[in-house]
């Protein structure tokens, strides 16, 4: 992955790695019921703790900074991927 | 019954008797100031006096009925200061519980806050995602589908954190109920 991310990482696959990191830490949920637009909170009904622990370990997984007004905004699997892909350093 | 003064009570009570036939003629003033100087007594009795020629008996003899001289011991108090004593241990596990359970802000503590969960934690779930981010229970386990129902979530540190305010809460009452039991068994001698 680290590799990859030297170059040019697509959406895709950053949605499938925050998807993994997101049932890792969660540990109840299954893999094909996280879809890239489903609320983590709203439809999934994830513990507001736990997608903290998601986000700590997106933001160490991909080496991004981000602050809280940008995950204020973030509710879904693809908003966060979206944000990964915003603050990806240009060199990656 | 309707409420009477003094005076009218004595009165009633004077025909009554002369009604059934007992011949009962007293001062009402001096049998009166006799009832109202009598207030310390616990009970006082005007009987028919045979003597009632003599003017000092006013018709009457008062009979005063003294206090019982018994100490009421207030042991109220003492019994559940003990109560609460025996129950220290779990009176401070309450109020552990209580403190655990005060809302800390997550971004204060540098979490990240999700569109729509809670912007507040406590320090039993911090210390948890601190030190012992994925101690959860089995995956497949019914404890963990009760858990997860329940709170959300099966990290152990996340459910123990959910459900203090509710331990804090039951400890509180228990503790109030548990001391008020005791309390009153030892007043009643048990």
């Amino acid at each position: 992955m680290m590799r990859k991310m030297e170059n040019k990482l697509s959406k895709d696959e950053v949605i499938a790695a925050i998807t993994d990191i997101l049932v890792g830490v969660v540990g109840w949920i299954e893999k094909d019921k996280v879809l890239p637009t489903a609320h983590c909170v709203l439809d999934l009904h994830i513990n507001g703790d736990d997608l903290s622990m998601v986000a700590m370990q997106v933001e160490k997984h991909f080496r991004i900074e981000s602050t809280q007004d940008e995950w204020s905004h973030i509710g879904t699997v693809e908003q966060v991927a979206d944000l990964v892909l915003k603050n990806l350093p240009q060199s990656r | 019954m309707p409420e009477l003064s003094l005076q009218q009570a004595i009165f009633r009570g004077t025909s009554e008797l002369n009604s059934n036939g007992l011949t009962f003629a007293p001062n009402p003033i001096a049998l009166a100031n006799d009832f109202e100087f009598s207030s310390n007594y616990s009970g006082a009795i005007a009987l028919p006096s045979n003597s009632s020629k003599q003017p000092r008996h006013n018709g009457y003899e008062f009979v005063k009925l003294s206090t019982p001289n018994i100490k009421i011991p207030d042991t109220t108090l003492e019994n559940l200061w003990e109560c609460t004593k025996e129950h220290y241990g779990l009176t401070a596990f309450a109020v552990f519980a209580g403190t655990a359970s005060i809302p800390i802000d997550k971004v204060t503590l540098g979490y990240r806050v999700w569109e729509g969960s809670s912007r507040n934690t406590n320090i039993i779930s911090h210390i948890g995602t601190s030190f012992f981010p994925l101690t959860r229970l089995p995956a497949k386990s019914s404890a963990a589908r009760l858990a997860k129902a329940t709170f959300g979530t099966i990290r152990v540190f996340g459910i123990i954190g959910r459900a203090m305010p509710f331990v804090a809460l039951g400890l509180a009452v228990f503790d109030v109920v548990s001391i008020g039991l005791c309390a009153y068994d030892a007043q009643n001698g048990k």
